[in-house]
């Protein structure tokens, strides 16, 4: 008598095989890792006449994956498995400069984030104060 | 041989017609990548710009970043305020 329930070595693995989920991990962190090239750095030159400007930024990419697999035998002797997954990511991206180029010459002209700046020196403070604060208070 | 967990690599485009003179960009990338893609980081950002005339000489520019140099002094004075507090209250 031939127990149908019995899985077979084939059904194991493909229960527990996660090629198909590295496969997908791999083809994203390679397309990720593209992103370190110059044409992410720099724009598309703008003509305007005789001046051509071309932007530059710069970029930070951080992503992470991970798989896992997992599986095992019932009170029935049953296998069960599973895989499972997941990934995240973010993109940040900041001007930097402007490439001036003009018959007569070129010339970088950088540009100053204003807002940036104004979260460090409100951070700068914070951070100066409060250890201020906390050095008084250890004084008395 | 495996791959290194953080290379750093500079970068240069192709040149880029402007009006008679060529212009080369580079970048300069750091990346961070785990052994096994559990994940990476990839800091890119633009170094210089070279500019070729049609005579044969050339310059070249760097690309300074305005916003990190005056955020670093930021903090550099920051420090140095809370050293010389910290000292002076010691002395």
């Amino acid at each position: 008598m031939v127990d149908e329930t019995a899985p077979t070595a084939s059904t194991t693995e493909k229960l527990l095989d996660p090629t198909d989920s590295l496969e997908i991990v791999r083809e994203t962190m390679d397309q990720f890792l593209a992103t370190a090239d110059v044409q992410a750095v720099y724009g598309e030159p703008v003509q305007n006449g005789d001046v051509i400007v071309i932007p530059s930024a710069e970029v930070l990419s951080v992503m992470g994956f991970g798989v896992g697999t997992g599986g095992g035998r019932d009170e029935s002797r049953n296998l069960n498995g599973g895989a499972g997954g997941g990934g995240g990511g973010r993109v940040l991206s900041r001007p930097v400069a402007a490439i001036i180029i003009q018959p007569d010459g070129a010339y970088v002209e950088p540009i100053v984030d204003t807002t940036k700046l104004g979260l460090a020196a409100l951070t700068a403070a914070g951070f100066v104060i409060g250890m201020m604060l906390r050095m008084r208070a250890r004084g008395r | 041989m495996p791959d290194p967990i953080i290379r750093v690599e500079t970068k240069a485009s192709e040149p880029i017609r402007a009006g008679r003179a060529q212009v080369i960009v580079r970048s300069r990338a750091v990346r961070i990548q785990l052994p096994w893609p559990h994940g990476g980081l990839i800091w890119n950002r633009p170094v210089s710009v070279s500019i070729y005339e049609p005579d044969g000489s050339g310059y070249r520019l760097p690309v300074r970043d305005m916003t990190r140099l005056i955020e670093l002094a930021l903090m550099a004075l920051a420090g140095l305020w809370l050293f010389l507090i910290a000292n002076r209250k010691t002395d």
